[in-house]
């Protein structure tokens, strides 16, 4: 079968909905083991508060506060990749979207539980709206991180909406009566008509044009929680465009990951070929370029004068307690990758896996090394403090990262894992490109 | 052998207390009396007094005593709210304005000198003034950082409204044309 048929992207895409099997429960068993560790590990913490973590009166943010901006980082990376592609009507982008979408919405969700966590005490967390300073950074983290959330849903599900009719109407009398549902409610009646395509695009354009600057956002105020402190190391100008940067390559890195994941578990390398990795990667190489230099004119600068909390952290980070961290994500999480996604020849999937695999890691530790020796370092004339995470914080965060394949995987047995609408959008001649309703979009009738 | 090492203890012993006897026997007892009036400008709070004698009734003059206000701060303590020298009567005078209405503790403490040993006084205040509250002043950059969360306030529900606004036109969009034949021009 051609593999740019109609029925060869219907196959691709839906086979997956609804079917079980050895590999999707043994995945789901795992993956749902590791969740649930972390979830004891967290009413554990909740039962016996903070003291069982690794937090202290000096160190209070440690693996939460990081996971936290790591996750929500990755989320973004997803969003952007998918709103970017689209605004620039990159051809290429089409069986990526979707999971670059949905890889966003997952990540949030895991990354914007963090903040909770690290309180301690949850139910505090209503503090925050009963009381809310508006001149503090806090609350509009709280809002940003909101707003977000509902514009990446939203966009998640407006090109879905075809979709989801398509599997309506060629999956809907096999289909159990609960996706029966969930598709006839979500397919909001989609029939392909050139009324419902020009809502449609509408609808996306808005959401890729406002998708952009809400991740911005979203990134700066998190930076900002940071930079508005006098802590060494914090209290930078270009921390919100720095965070904005890492974000954007850690998500670009993560998608990567998602995308060889997910084209070897469902069979789409018809689909998504060397060419796409080469294409992601070239994206990787530029904002890792452009992470390279944010990360030199923000230690050149603040190194040259040196001054007494600033320079004592870059001491550390440079040649002392942190060094060997630090100079592990510069040379194996930063520069190794980016040569080797720049690398040209053979091997372009599995180098570009390889290079996000070390940039996933290294823009985590990044992460550590923003927060821990920030908070260290200690302001007034006292010792440095230290931080030594405990099982606890280890089998949160392991559970939350479990919690976005799996979220991947449970969403993927109800919706189809590429945009078959957009597929055909973007093969189609360009006078085609508009016309109303392909054949299948109306199959209903 | 034995019995004379223990004699000699005893003695040096003897000796010991009578060298530390009569120090001892030089410091007198003093003691303060110590009383809060409402100051000349009831604006400036209560002039608190402590009277400082011995205890045959000789004021004991050119001494210092400090005084406290004892606060909950983590806990109960002494915060110093001043010192004061007495005068030939015996008398040191502190102006105090509280930092609160209410009942307020005052101690005045003096701390002994070469013949007198340290004594000290407390004192229950029913405060009626108290300092006005402290105001910082408004910096430079106060105009734009007062308005600039309503100005993001402002832009946040607009975003809110922007997404809102693509997903019900969508949504609309979409259940509209559900209901047009397809193959119209909707």
């Amino acid at each position: 079968m051609d593999a740019r048929t109609h029925a060869a992207y219907v196959e691709r895409a839906m086979w997956q909905i609804g079917k079980g099997g050895l590999r999707f429960w043994g995945s789901v068993a795992m993956l749902g083991a590791i969740v649930l560790f972390g979830l004891y590990a967290y009413v554990y913490q909740l039962q016996r508060g903070l003291g069982v973590t690794g937090l202290n009166q000096k160190v209070s943010w440690g693996f939460y506060i990081i996971n936290c901006v790591f996750f929500i980082g990755i989320s973004y990376g997803g969003a952007m990749t998918s709103a970017i592609l689209r605004l620039t009507g990159a051809k290429w982008r089409a069986p990526l979207t979707r999971l670059a979408e949905a890889t966003a919405v997952a990540a949030l969700l895991v990354g914007a539980v963090y903040p909770i966590i690290d309180l301690g005490r949850p139910d505090r967390v209503v503090n925050l709206l009963l009381y809310p300073q508006v001149g503090s950074p806090v609350i509009w983290d709280v809002v940003a991180i909101s707003t977000y959330m509902v514009a990446s849903v939203v966009f998640l599900y407006l090109p879905l909406i075809p979709d989801v009719a398509l599997a309506r109407d060629t999956l809907g009398a096999s289909a159990g009566r609960v996706r029966r549902t969930l598709w006839r409610v979500l397919a909001l009646g989609w029939r392909g008509t050139a009324g419902q395509q020009r809502a449609l695009r509408r609808g996306i354009g808005i959401m890729a044009v406002l998708i952009i600057p809400l991740a911005v956002s979203v990134h700066s105020v998190l930076a900002w929680l940071f930079a508005v402190t006098v802590r060494g190391g914090w209290h930078s100008t270009i921390f919100a465009p720095i965070f904005v940067l890492a974000a954007m390559l850690s998500g670009v890195a993560a998608v990567i990951l998602v995308v060889a994941a997910l084209r070897a578990a469902y069979g789409l390398h018809a689909f998504i070929t060397a060419k796409h990795f080469r294409y992601l990667s070239y994206l990787l190489i530029a904002l890792g370029l452009g992470y390279v230099y944010f990360m030199i004119s923000e230690y050149l600068t603040e190194g040259y004068v040196a001054e007494e909390t600033s320079g004592a952290v870059l001491e550390a980070l440079f040649v002392g307690q942190y060094a060997t961290t630090f100079w592990t994500f510069a040379i194996a999480g930063l520069a190794l990758p980016l040569v080797l996604a720049a690398l040209p020849g053979r091997f372009a999937i599995a180098r570009a896996c390889v290079a996000s695999t070390l940039i996933v890691g290294g823009m985590w530790l990044k992460r550590f090394l923003i927060v821990v020796p920030g908070m260290a370092d200690p302001i007034m004339p006292w010792d440095w403090g230290r931080y030594s995470p405990t099982w606890v914080e280890i089998a949160i965060t392991v559970g939350s990262a479990a919690a976005i394949p799996l979220l991947l995987i449970v969403f993927f047995r109800f919706f189809p894992v590429m945009s078959v609408h957009e597929m055909e959008e973007v093969e189609a001649p360009a006078e085609q490109a508009h016309a109303p309703a392909p054949a299948f979009a109306g199959g209903a009738e | 052998m034995i019995r004379g090492v223990t004699l000699a203890l005893a003695f040096t012993a003897i000796a010991m207390v009578s060298l530390a006897s009569p120090a001892a026997a030089d410091h007198q007892r003093a003691r303060v009396t110590l009383s809060a009036t409402p100051a000349a400008k009831v604006e400036q709070g209560y002039l608190i007094s402590a009277i400082c004698r011995l205890v045959d009734g000789k004021a004991i003059g050119n001494a210092t005593v400090k005084f406290y206000d004892v606060v909950e701060l983590f806990g109960e303590r002494e915060m110093y709210i001043g010192s004061a020298t007495t005068d030939a009567s015996g008398t040191a005078t502190l102006l105090y304005l509280p930092a609160q209405v209410g009942t307020r503790r005052i101690v005045a403490r003096f701390s002994g000198s070469e013949h007198v040993g340290s004594v000290e006084s407390r004192l229950t205040l029913e405060a009626t003034v108290a300092a006005p509250a402290y105001h910082a002043e408004t910096p430079g950059l106060a105009i734009f950082s007062t308005r600039v969360p309503y100005a993001v306030g402002v832009v946040v529900l607009a975003v809110w409204a922007l997404i809102a606004y693509a997903f019900i036109s969508t949504a609309r969009g979409v259940k509209t044309g559900a209901r047009i034949r397809k193959g119209d021009t909707a």
